[in-house]
């Protein structure tokens, strides 16, 4: 899996390309958690405030899944103060997926929050996958 | 390729011939300095795909200060049939009544001087910014649905400010037809935390002193005074509007079909204005610009708390509340007809010339107030409202500087400790919530907003009226 970070006039972007669909959109995940949280905990972080909580996201197509799958993700920080570092995607279809998130509770102490991250938007969205390879490229709102 | 027929020193064409499609030409303000920078990006290309959409009326409208943003370029104005055009939730934005207010200070440079850090400290203090930062308050479900539906008029209610506020913000602080339920869960789980916090990015309050006056007599009316301070105020709805066009974006595409409607960019997604989607979405549109009026209003309060502790006067009068994304229902004559539009301004400011009945009593000899943010180190402006706007932009101007630069090249240039350092030996404090997200804001981030204002002065879509200087900046 390789991510990389996008410019845009006044926004941020990340490519990621991977084996497959799924890889990619969980690796989505925690490219948008580093944009708005600096030195994202890792992926096996468990702390005593650790939780996990199974998610269900629909789509008209994969790049409607792919918003909507962000956008829940994006929810849970800004709402709730959860840092998804880690998701699990456990069911996967062209427009539905079903995912296991590990979330810290954002404790300033800890965590350095960087960037409002607004929303996820359509802007050159990409999410398409080959027969071994997977490409998605979403940009966000700053 | 795209031709640009320049039409004037300040006017560029994109002519319907350029595109299959477009409904309507383009027109960009722009000097030939600007129209390069906005040549740089898609803003030109946005520009032609927002002349796509059904029921645009006249042009598809980009300020100097225009730079790509998604579907619409920020800095974009559209006008649509009220009966045959549609509504995007895109072409509002994100951030649902962004805006800025301006609030006058009964003191001069000199006397502000001697307490002008403990004030930012306290400012800093009283006001929760930065990302990840909750609001003071916790509201139950039913007093954010009355947020909601009343905007600043809740928050004077509660307390925060007086009655006279309200006559000096754009539909006195309380759009008309918000309705809580057209907002969902999610978007009231992100809000209610969140009113009365500055947030981060762009988001700002300044402390300036006015510099320069253009125009003593329209200048005095709106309270302004050279040597004087000002405190300005850069925020929005936070994440309820954010949730609110994520979730009608959504709503937008999959109605899309039903209508028949097929955009070139997913995020013009759009519907007619009289669907029902259409509807429910300009209510909850509704409640989060009063979510917004709301928030700045409360700013406001705890802003004029802050100047009364440590400077032992907390008068601050209001001069004017702007929203830069919002889509209002007003009405124009175009090609000598009166016409009921949809006007969409994203990244735009509403500039009324005299006489307009939506203005206050206080302002209807000399117009609106129009308040244009500079970046960081550099200048504000105000201006006022032309009869000439309501003819060719909706009555509509600029609203900032507009970014030249991306975050990430803005970061690499300079460190935040040589930022803070640079803006010191200019003579201004900035205190900010995060380094990195300072340094992504750095002046040099943004094209210069002399420049932009210049172009609207010198067009006539707005008039300089002062020119304000920053000397305490409290960033997100």
């Amino acid at each position: 899996m390789e991510l990389r970070l996008l410019e845009h006039p006044a926004d941020v972007g990340i490519e990621i390309n991977a084996s497959s669909l799924k890889e990619a959109f969980e690796a989505a995940a925690r490219g948008m958690m580093s944009i708005i949280v600096e030195d994202l905990p890792p992926e096996g972080t468990k702390t005593p405030t650790h939780l996990i909580r199974s998610i269900e996201v629909d789509g008209i197509d994969g790049e409607n899944l792919l918003v909507n799958w962000l956008s829940e993700i994006l929810y849970l920080y800004d709402a709730e103060k959860l840092i998804t570092v880690r998701a699990d995607i456990t069911g996967f279809t062209a427009t539905s997926l079903r995912a296991m998130l590990h979330l810290e509770q954002l404790d300033p102490a800890v965590h350095h929050p960087r960037l409002d991250v607004k929303a996820v938007t359509y802007h050159q969205i990409v999410a398409e996958a080959g027969e071994t390879s997977a490409r998605v490229r979403v940009f966000f709102d700053i | 390729m795209v031709s640009l027929l320049k039409k004037d020193e300040y006017r560029y064409l994109i002519l319907r011939a350029n595109r299959q499609g477009m409904r309507v030409d383009g027109l960009v303000y722009a000097n030939d300095k600007l129209i390069r920078q906005i040549e740089k990006d898609l803003t030109i290309e946005q520009v032609i795909n927002v002349a796509t959409l059904p029921g645009i009326v006249k042009y598809s409208l980009a300020m100097p200060d225009a730079h790509q943003g998604y579907g619409f370029a920020i800095g974009g104005v559209a006008a649509m049939d009220a009966e045959k055009g549609v509504v995007s939730a895109g072409g509002v934005g994100f951030d649902i009544n962004c805006g800025v207010r301006l609030l006058c200070a009964p003191f001069t440079a000199e006397q502000i001087h001697p307490k002008l850090e403990p004030l930012l400290n306290q400012l800093f203090q009283d006001i929760p910014s930065g990302t990840g930062r909750r609001g003071l308050l916790n509201l139950a479900k039913n007093q954010l649905d009355r947020v909601l539906e009343r905007g600043a008029k809740w928050a004077v209610e509660a307390g925060y400010g007086t009655g006279a506020d309200l006559s000096h913000i754009e539909e006195s602080g309380c759009i008309l037809g918000a309705d809580p339920i057209r907002v969902s869960d999610h978007a009231k789980e992100r809000g209610k935390g969140q009113l009365g916090t500055l947030g981060s990015g762009n988001h700002f309050l300044e402390v300036q002193v006015i510099d320069e006056i253009y125009d003593r007599a329209v200048a005095t009316v709106f309270g302004l005074f050279k040597g004087n301070i000002t405190v300005l105020i850069h925020t929005g709805s936070r994440g309820l509007g954010h949730q609110v066009c994520t979730d009608y974006l959504d709503v937008m595409m999959r109605a899309m079909p039903q209508y028949g409607i097929k955009v070139v960019d997913r995020q013009l997604a759009c519907v007619p204005i009289n669907s029902p989607e259409g509807k429910n979405y300009l209510s909850a549109m509704a409640a989060a610009a009063n979510f917004a009026f709301a928030n700045r209003q409360m700013i406001t309060h705890w802003t004029r708390q802050a100047f009364e502790r440590i400077l032992g006067n907390g008068d601050l009068p209001l001069v004017y509340d702007v929203a830069h994304n919002i889509a209002k229902r007003e009405e124009y004559v175009v090609n000598g007809q009166k016409r009921n539009l949809l006007v969409h301004r994203k990244g735009a400011t509403r500039a009324f010339p005299p006489g307009h009945p939506a203005l206050s009593p206080d302002y209807q000899q000399v117009g609106q107030p129009v308040l244009i943010p500079g970046s960081m180190g550099t200048y504000s402006y105000v201006l006022v409202g032309t009869e000439l706007a309501m003819e060719e932009t909706f009555g509509s101007t600029c609203h900032g500087a507009g970014r030249a630069k991306s975050r990430t090249a803005a970061k690499k240039e300079i460190t935040a400790d040589q930022l803070l350092k640079d803006l010191r030996q200019k003579g201004i404090l900035v205190k900010g919530a995060s380094k990195s997200g300072l340094t992504e804001e750095e002046p040099a981030a943004y094209k210069d907003v002399t420049e932009v204002v210049d172009v609207v002065h010198n067009a006539g879509i707005a008039r300089k009226v002062a020119r304000l200087v920053p000397i305490a900046v409290m960033k997100g």
